[in-house]
């Protein structure tokens, strides 16, 4: 009897997801076209790098998912090494890297400019480099009224284009949104997504970026000195392996996964998930169908992108 | 009046100035604490919903926290705009400020301890959702007592996790610490019950390993002072505004009270105006009153008078002036006369006949004018009478004394009214005959003022152009019947030759000082004349002319120049004229009886001869005065004075010669009575040339 007191109370308990976790993506953002397209334009140059060779554009290409499909960046090196986080709907994310060290979008943009192990450049020196420009100075003077273009100024234009990135109508959101139907299988990926307990963690518009949590709950993962996790910003012995859970949006088209890139396949970062941080060795079936979910996540690209 | 105008205004732009100032001052401070207390009512607000969801995010296992991150981002923008607010930055406000930033602090500790939260709370909802999951997938495989055993203890550690999770008390923690061991000592021949084993226990171990810093997580989320901080912070800054609002409080009182004074001096000043208005009217009237009144009697003065007769038609107007009024004055006081000057107007204004318009007036000290505006019936003179006699009948009584007055009036009915009656009322006074006189043009010395004038010009233009000429009357001897002489008599001719029809020309002549030159002339063609001509001859000169230097010297001048017919000549002198230098006169008639010159008193008789110092002189004439001749045919009076005078010059060896002899009767009495000589015009009228 006991037990199914049991049951009817863990029942109960799953009465109150009667909230909606997932969210589907705006149609539509608010930005500053203009400044967007001087952003696009800024996104792709490769003056913003020391020495010509990089832009945002290196390690987020729209073509690769906003990010690359290798295992980190360009430049990464043991001070810092982590899979690059796409760029697509990184607006949403609560916060940006994977340890969360910048609040927004424009303390982001700012941050791989500027640091030596990635485009190296000084503010001083892309001022100079980008008031150098005959057609930035014009650009910057219609657009932003003035003379001399500062660092800031390159940086909010940025983020205005990376606003812009945001890849909505993807099969889920049309699901949630009333207006097609799932498969069976991607149907049952979804319930199990939420039975297993994948949802308390990747839940909201973007399916994650919304919280920190630890990689490993239930059966640890390795923990590497040289990945940005929580403990490179607190120092508390608990936040190692603690990133900010990785949204879920495109999932399918931005392999490798996980912080450190060592997953090439949906199927094996899923049954990895659920073995780390539910304690659950999945069947094969459970995987596919989880597969085949999240497969639904993958959206139009941002129109910004298309001409 | 200007430099309170100045003032007022000076004092109009203070108040504005002030009252602008404080305007802006009192909706700063008003917007400003509205501002900053809606920022701290959201800040709370979005605190309270972040609790909330917090609490959603641990009760409901498919939570979303972009509910909760929402929550967050708004407080932080919401606190970031509270500390950067300048209102606060102002001095004054710092402590406030300073708790600001400590709350922001423990915010930001708190957004912490949320993100430490969420870390736990989804391995915890996990693990707590997936345990009995898990134990109701073994109960499914149950196969033996043993198995039972392990069940039920699988049951008391999912059920002590629950009661430790809802009642977050980490008690419960430790009394399931022994059923945990006991689950990690079993051991099972079955390898999925192994593993099952392991995976149970892996995670309770994960429930319990996150726990701990979900318990923390949360009794830091609840124990943190935000809430006071901020409480803290709404009632100081309400403090701080309520003492504010206190200098509002007495800005708004004294500006209500400056707006009321001001109200209330306007009310004051219209009030005030309004009496000066009266006042100014009461005075106004008043002083019109006594502009057209005389004080004393009440009746309307002479600026009343000259306003109404500029409207009048048919003037008719009589001056009355109290005889002797003076008198009065001096008899009884000047108490007394003015009594009689009251009662007198009282009178008056009581007997003019109201039916004919009258009005009375007091125009002078003792003057009183009553003004018809009427033609009537009645002889202006005779309603005259009537009043001055009702006056002269009336008894003013003064202290039990009956005074009675006299009056005279002068009447007239042109203008100017009150010349013309003052001129009528003088010649009454002048002639004493009547007591009311009319005005006419003959009794205006005005006119004979313009009349002398004109004449005067006259004089002159004929003096100038040689048109005073003599005229001869002869003058016969009565015994001979002879014209032995003539009298020159002066003529004066106007331009076409006609003569001047003067009587008193020579009047004039002294007014004018021109007699001399006339004397002169007369004098000089007349010995022309006569150098030829074997009469005697008379000329008149007076005894101004004798005074007279100038004239007196060219007498001698010219009795000189004619010395060969000089015994010729007899000066008429005036008899009616008033000799004052005696001694003049003397040696005057001396000197020119050296050259046998005659003289003759001319007018003789009238009224002011002064016989005694004629006795002894060399009086050669008595020319009788022609009011005495011209009768003495029927007159016996006058024909005695005459015979007097007759019978006196003959004693005193002087002729005699009558004037106005204008009849045969007259002559044949003249020649009776014995008087040497004749003239009049029944013996000749005075002709240019003999």
């Amino acid at each position: 009897m006991i037990y199914k007191g049991l049951v009817i109370l863990i029942l109960c308990c799953s009465y109150f997801s009667i909230a909606d976790p997932i969210k589907p993506l705006p149609l539509n953002i608010e930005y500053n076209r203009e400044k967007a397209q001087l952003g696009k334009k800024l996104f792709f140059d490769k003056m913003l790098s020391r020495d010509y060779d990089l832009s945002c554009a290196s390690c987020h290409d729209p073509k690769q998912g906003g990010t690359i499909y290798t295992k980190f960046s360009p430049r990464a090196s043991e001070d810092l090494m982590s899979n690059v986080p796409t760029v697509f709907n990184a607006v949403f994310n609560f916060r940006q890297f994977w340890n969360g060290r910048a609040k927004d979008l424009y303390e982001q943009a700012s941050i791989p400019i500027l640091n030596p192990s990635e485009m190296s450049l000084t503010k001083e020196e892309l001022e100079r480099r980008i008031n150098s420009s005959k057609e930035y100075k014009k650009l910057f003077k219609d657009i932003y009224g003035v003379d001399y273009i500062s660092f800031e100024h390159v940086v909010d234009a940025i983020v205005e284009f990376e606003k812009a990135l945001i890849t909505p109508n993807s099969r889920f959101d049309k699901y949630l949104r009333g207006e097609i139907q799932l498969t069976p299988s991607e149907q049952e990926g979804f319930t199990l997504f939420k039975q297993l307990g994948c949802i308390t963690c990747h839940n909201g518009v973007n399916i994650g970026g919304n919280s920190f949590q630890k990689f490993g709950v239930v059966n640890p993962y390795k923990w590497e000195p040289y990945f940005p996790d929580r403990y490179k910003i607190t120092g508390r012995e608990e936040d190692k392996n603690v990133y900010k859970v990785p949204s879920l949006r495109n999932v399918a088209i931005t392999y490798p996964y996980f912080h450190d890139g060592s997953v090439q396949t949906l199927e094996e970062a899923v049954k990895k998930m659920a073995y780390h941080q539910l304690g659950i060795e999945l069947s094969d079936e459970e995987i596919t169908k989880i597969v085949d979910f999240l497969k639904t996540l993958t959206g139009d690209m941002p129109d910004i992108l298309k001409d | 009046m200007f430099k309170k105008v100045y003032i007022f205004s000076l004092i109009v732009l203070l108040v504005t100035v002030m009252f602008l100032y404080f305007d802006s001052y009192t909706k700063n401070i008003i917007t400003s604490h509205e501002r900053i207390l809606r920022i701290i009512k959201t800040i709370e607000g979005l605190e309270t919903k972040v609790d909330s969801e917090i609490f959603r995010a641990g009760l409901i296992l498919y939570y979303s926290y972009d509910e909760l991150n929402r929550y967050m981002d708004e407080l932080d923008k919401q606190i970031d705009l509270l500390s950067k607010d300048k209102y606060l930055q102002k001095p004054e406000y710092a402590d406030i400020l300073n708790m600001v930033k400590s709350y922001q602090k423990l915010w930001i500790e708190k957004k912490e301890h949320i993100e430490n939260f969420k870390t736990a709370n989804s391995p915890i909802k996990n693990t707590a959702m997936y345990l009995p999951l898990l134990t109701l997938k073994f109960i499914q495989s149950v196969q033996n007592i043993s198995d039972l055993r392990y069940t039920y203890l699988l049951t008391k550690i999912v059920s002590s996790i629950y009661l430790s999770r809802n009642s977050m008390d980490l008690d419960f923690v430790f009394d399931i610490q022994r059923d945990i061991k006991k689950l990690k000592e079993y051991r099972f021949n079955d390898k999925d019950k192994e593993t099952f084993n392991q995976t149970f226990l892996s995670n309770v171990n994960t429930f319990f390993y996150f726990f701990h810093s979900y318990i923390d997580a949360i009794n830091n989320i609840l124990n943190i002072k935000t809430k006071e901080v901020l409480s803290k912070i709404e009632s100081t800054f309400s403090k701080r505004f309520r003492k504010e609002s206190r200098t509002i409080s007495m800005f708004t009182a004294v500006f209500t009270s400056m707006f009321l004074g001001g109200i209330g001096y306007i009310l004051y000043l219209l009030l005030r105006l309004e009496k000066d208005n009266k006042n100014l009217q009461k005075l106004r009237n008043t002083l019109e009153y006594s502009i057209r009144h005389d004080s004393l009697t009440d009746l309307p003065n002479r600026y009343s008078f000259e306003e109404d007769i500029k409207h009048i038609k048919n003037p008719f107007f009589i001056l009355v002036n109290i005889d002797d009024f003076r008198s009065i004055n001096d008899l009884y006081g000047t108490r007394a006369g003015d009594y009689i000057l009251w009662e007198l107007a009282r009178f008056l204004k009581s007997i003019v006949p109201e039916e004919l318009g009258g009005r009375v007036y007091r125009l002078g000290a003792d003057d009183f004018g009553i003004l018809f505006d009427m033609k009537i019936e009645m002889s202006y003179e005779e309603i005259a009478k009537q009043i001055i006699e009702r006056i002269e009948n009336h008894k003013f009584i003064y202290e039990n004394n009956e005074i009675s007055i006299s009056v005279t009036a002068g009447i007239t009915t042109r203008h100017p009214l009150l010349e013309t009656a003052d001129i009528a009322l003088k010649h009454s006074h002048k002639t004493k005959r009547s007591k009311v006189v009319v005005y006419s043009y003959e009794i205006d010395n005005k006119k004979q003022i313009e009349e002398n004038l004109k004449l005067i010009r006259a004089l002159k233009d004929a003096i100038q152009k040689d048109r005073v000429v003599p005229y001869y009357q002869p003058i016969m001897n009565n015994q001979t019947e002879k014209i032995e002489k003539y009298e020159a008599l002066i003529r004066v001719l106007d331009s076409s030759g006609n003569i001047l029809n003067v009587d008193n020309i020579l009047i004039i002549a002294k007014e004018a000082k021109l007699y001399s030159q006339l004397t002169k002339i007369m004098l000089y063609k007349t010995f022309m004349y006569f150098r030829n001509k074997n009469y005697d001859f008379s000329i008149n000169i007076s005894i101004e002319d004798i005074v007279n230097e100038s004239t007196k010297e060219y007498i001698f001048l010219i009795l000189d120049e004619f010395k060969d017919i000089s015994y010729r000549l007899t000066f008429e002198i005036l008899e009616s004229e008033e000799v004052k230098d005696y001694e003049e006169f003397i040696e005057f008639a001396k000197r020119i009886k050296e050259y046998g010159v005659k003289i003759a008193i001319d007018d003789f008789g009238r009224g002011y001869s002064n016989f005694s110092y004629l006795i002894n002189r060399d009086i050669d004439f008595f020319k009788i005065d022609g009011s005495l001749i011209k009768n003495i045919h029927k007159d016996t009076n006058a024909r005695l004075v005459v015979e007097t005078i007759v019978s006196f010059a003959k004693k005193t060896n002087i002729k005699t010669v009558a004037e106005f002899v204008n009849s045969k009767e007259v002559f044949e009495a003249v020649k009776e009575i014995g008087i040497d000589y004749s003239q009049g015009y029944y013996i000749g009228v005075p002709v240019e040339s003999v």
